[in-house]
């Protein structure tokens, strides 16, 4: 699966694979003014690295017009986060 | 103005500067209607590419007159001296969406896949946050409210919302609590919740407290001065205010890495492992001064909720 198979409403439900060293090229990266690449690591295990469909889909910056020949996976979010406990709440 | 000059009109700012009914050049300073501080900021999204309709136009003139306490729903409070950061949220990209409206000269910036539309600045769930401000920014010597207006109504699973307060420069994204305070809703148990640094809250408001029990709609807080002071928060969630007097002296060391504005994120092991990325949509959001009363949030609420009303992003 690419990205141009991928409708809108199923963008939540995908991410855009990468390697480490993709990674780390993106890292503090723009694909658009005023936004940043924020490569994080899904819920498979191992885990991979990955970057939203969202910041495939809207890259403008040519350095990085790579990013949407990225392999396409379904999203595995990670563990969710436990309840934030405290004792008066309690 | 002649039919024929206005279809000479080539860019939004030719269109707002007809609008008002000046014929200043860009950057004019608002001649004719609307307050200035609200026309440079329209004028802003018009150079970032943003057409500012006309009901827009009015929408962002009485809301910044409203902060002034000179506008249509406030005619007492000043909470624009004191404003460090004012994110209407408008446009259909970052770089529109970030315009500060305290001064429009600046913008934040995006991480992630976040995603803009006319409800505002959504998270994607997987990796978005926005830079909300940089923690210095906010003096400790005077008392801080931070406002938020979540145009989304997520059904009350596990959705957790950190808003950094303030902190250490260093940590803004990568450190402890240590030096922070914060606004949180967790929506899993419906309640919200203040803290400051190793003191892990200063305040929670009981479980179930958020009603009804869903994203969308205004929270805020106040903090009233640094803990050396005395500290102690105001809460406001859903027009409900709570009120802790003095900073409850708490131990709780969280590993917890906060990220401000749209999520927090965990650290497992060596290497950081995001897992609390939120969905939540923000139409709004404000720093000023320190909100202390029931009137004066009730009379901020009325000016915040008529401005998203009049953007279409009010939530029941």
């Amino acid at each position: 699966m690419n990205l141009t198979e991928l409708k809108a409403s199923e963008y939540d439900k995908f991410v855009g694979l990468l390697t480490p060293i993709q990674k780390d090229q993106l890292v503090g990266r723009q694909y658009a003014p005023n936004s940043y690449f924020n490569p994080v690591l899904d819920g498979n295990d191992p885990p991979n690295w990955i970057i939203s469909v969202e910041e495939m889909a809207n890259c403008v910056n040519p350095h990085y017009e790579w990013v949407k020949a990225l392999p396409i996976i379904p999203w595995v979010a990670p563990a969710p986060p436990e309840p934030i406990e405290t004792d008066e709440a309690n | 103005m002649s039919w024929a000059k206005f279809n000479r009109l080539s860019s939004s700012t030719d269109l707002s500067i007809f609008r008002r009914g000046t014929t200043a050049s860009n950057g004019g300073g608002g001649g004719g209607g609307n307050d200035p501080d609200a026309q440079a900021y329209i004028d802003a999204l018009g150079t970032a590419g943003y057409t500012v309709s006309g009901a827009e136009e009015t929408a962002i003139n009485n809301h910044f007159l409203d902060l002034k306490g000179t506008g249509p729903n406030n005619s007492t409070y000043d909470w624009w001296t004191g404003c460090v950061r004012l994110l209407p949220f408008i446009g259909t990209n970052a770089a529109q969406q970030g315009i500060e409206g305290q001064n429009p000269a600046s913008a934040i910036n995006f991480y992630g896949g976040v995603i803009f539309s006319s409800i505002g600045a959504e998270g994607n769930g997987t990796n978005a946050y926005f830079d909300f401000f940089a923690p210095n920014e906010l003096p400790d010597d005077r008392n801080n409210s931070i406002w938020v207006y979540e145009t989304k109504n997520l059904a009350p699973t596990n959705y957790v919302q950190y808003t950094l307060f303030r902190g250490a420069f260093d940590q803004r994204f990568e450190g402890g609590t240590l030096n922070t305070y914060q606004l949180t809703t967790q929506y899993i148990q419906n309640r919200i919740f203040c803290y400051y640094g190793d003191f892990y809250y200063g305040l929670t408001t009981p479980n179930g407290s958020l009603v009804p029990a869903s994203t969308g709609g205004l929270f805020g807080a106040t903090r009233y001065k640094s803990i050396a002071q005395g500290g102690g928060y105001d809460l406001y969630g859903k027009g409900v205010k709570y009120t802790q007097a003095n900073d409850i002296n708490l131990q709780y060391n969280t590993s917890e890495h906060i990220v401000p504005g749209l999520a927090a994120r965990q650290v497992s092991g060596p290497t950081p492992v995001v897992n609390t990325f939120q969905p939540i949509a923000f139409g709004y959001a404000l720093i000023t001064t320190g909100v202390s009363t029931q009137t004066e949030a009730d009379t901020l609420k009325t000016t915040i909720e008529a401005f998203m009303t009049a953007l279409n992003r009010n939530v029941p």
